[in-house]
C-alpha cells in the first residue's frame, strides 16, 4: 500500500466514522505534518456533507398504491430447501425453519440449554418414538407439513435428519437433553403454534 | 405491524398475508425509489424501477435467504434494476443529459439549491460503478460490509471503489467551480 493509499484510507475511515485510535493518531500526525493531506482531508469532507445533505425525496404520490395493485393474489412461491437456516435463530431451538417444499437437512447436535420461551398451546398431536438402534423416527403427517425427522448417529454425536414437505413456513425446534433425549417440535412460524411433538432418543436400555 | 422485523413480515406474506408485505413496501420504498433516482436521475424511470423492485422482491420472497439481510437483498435487487435501466436507455441519452445549472451565484457561492443539483448531475458523471458505490454509501446508509455483500465484492475492493469514487466526485463538483472555501 502507497503512502497515498494509506493516506486516504485513513481520511475516508475518518469520514464514515469507522477510524480506531492508531489510525486517528497516525492521521492526526500526517495532517499536522502535511498541508496537502489537510486540504484533501477538508475537501472530500466537505464533498462527503454535501452527499449527505442532499435532499431525500419523497416516493411519488400513487407510488406505493400502484406497487400493491400489481402483486399478485397469489402469495409467494416457496422454495423450501433454500430456507433452510441454521443460524438466523437460537442454536439448538431451531434446527431448521423453511417456508414451504421439500426440506432435506441434517444437523449435528451440540450440548446447549433449551431456550426458555414459552411455545403456544394447542399442538395437534403427540408423538413419542424410542429406538433402540442407531436410529430414532418422528413421523409427521399433518395439513402443513409431512415426512419424518430421523435421529441418527451415536449417543455422543446425534445428528437429526429432515425430509418434510410443507405447503406453508414452519420450523423444527430441537433440544438435546442432558439424559440424550432429542426434544422435537414442528412449529407454525405464523403463529408459533406447536403442531406436533416428540421425543427421540438414541441408545440402549428404552 | 411497523415494530416487526423484516424477516418476520416476509414470513406473514409467505404464509399468504399480502398485508405484511405492504408493510415491507412501506418501510424501504422511500429508500429504493431515491437509491434509483440517484442513479438513474430521471423520477420517471426511478418510479418504474422501484415498481419493478418490490414486483420482482415478492415474486422470489420465497427464495429469500433468511441468513442474508433483507435490505441487503432488496437494495441490490434495486441497484441491479437501475442499472439495467441505465442500458436500455439509447446510447445518447446520457450525453443528452442535461446538466443542472452547477455555475455557482454571483457571489461565487452556491446555494444550497445549487449545490444539490450540482452534485446530482457530478454524480450522474461518475462511472455506473463508481456511481453505485456513492448510492450504496450516502443513499442507503450501507456499510462497508452490507456493500461488499451487495455488490459480492471484497470489502477491500468496495472501499478502494468507494474512495475512488468520492474523489472523482470532489474533482467533478470543482470543475462544476465548486471550489474549497
Amino acid at each position: 500500500m502507497t503512502d497515498q493509499d494509506t493516506t486516504l484510507e485513513l481520511i475516508n475511515a475518518e469520514i464514515d466514522g469507522v477510524i480506531t485510535r492508531p489510525q486517528r493518531a497516525e492521521l492526526n500526525r500526517l495532517l499536522l505534518a502535511d498541508p496537502s493531506v489537510r486540504a484533501l482531508r477538508d475537501e472530500l469532507a466537505r464533498t462527503c456533507s454535501a452527499l449527505d445533505d442532499m435532499p431525500r425525496e419523497e416516493p411519488p404520490a400513487g407510488l406505493h398504491a400502484a406497487i400493491v395493485a400489481r402483486l399478485p393474489v397469489a402469495a409467494p412461491k416457496s422454495h423450501g430447501s433454500r430456507h433452510t437456516s441454521f443460524t438466523s435463530r437460537p442454536l439448538l431451538r431451531y434446527a431448521a425453519a423453511f417456508g414451504g417444499g421439500l426440506l432435506v437437512s441434517a444437523l449435528a447436535f451440540q450440548f446447549g440449554n433449551l431456550d426458555s420461551t414459552e411455545l403456544g398451546a394447542g399442538q395437534l398431536a403427540g408423538t413419542i418414538a424410542d429406538a433402540t438402534h442407531a436410529e430414532a423416527r418422528m413421523i409427521v403427517n399433518l395439513d402443513q407439513v409431512r415426512g419424518s425427522i430421523t435421529l441418527t448417529g451415536s449417543a455422543e454425536a446425534p445428528q437429526i435428519v429432515t425430509s418434510l414437505e410443507s405447503t406453508q413456513p414452519v420450523s423444527i425446534v430441537t433440544h438435546l437433553r442432558d439424559d440424550g433425549v432429542v426434544e422435537v417440535r414442528v412449529v407454525d412460524d405464523a403463529t408459533d403454534r406447536v403442531l406436533q411433538r416428540g421425543n427421540l432418543r438414541i441408545g440402549p436400555g428404552h | 405491524m411497523n415494530d416487526e422485523s423484516d424477516g418476520a413480515l416476509v414470513r406473514r406474506t409467505c404464509s399468504g398475508e399480502p398485508r405484511a408485505f405492504e408493510a415491507l413496501v412501506r418501510r424501504h420504498e422511500k429508500t429504493v425509489y431515491n437509491a434509483a433516482l440517484r442513479m438513474l436521475h430521471d423520477r420517471e424511470e426511478a418510479r418504474d424501477v422501484t415498481q419493478t423492485v418490490f414486483l420482482k422482491v415478492y415474486e422470489h420472497l420465497g427464495e429469500y435467504d433468511p441468513s442474508y439481510k433483507f435490505y441487503s437483498w432488496i437494495y441490490r435487487i434495486a441497484l441491479n434494476e437501475s442499472i439495467k435501466s441505465l442500458q436500455r436507455r439509447k446510447p445518447t441519452a446520457v450525453l443528452d443529459f442535461e446538466t443542472p445549472d452547477g455555475t455557482p451565484g454571483p457571489e461565487g457561492v452556491f446555494d444550497r439549491c445549487q449545490l444539490s443539483d450540482g452534485m446530482a448531475a457530478a454524480i450522474m458523471s461518475l462511472r455506473t460503478e463508481h456511481r453505485a458505490v456513492i448510492v450504496l454509501r450516502h443513499f442507503m446508509d450501507c456499510s462497508y460490509e452490507d456493500m461488499a455483500a451487495i455488490l459480492e465484492l471484497p470489502e477491500k475492493t468496495v472501499k478502494s471503489r468507494l474512495f475512488s469514487a468520492r474523489q472523482l466526485l470532489r474533482t467533478a463538483m470543482e470543475t462544476r467551480g465548486w471550489t474549497s472555501e
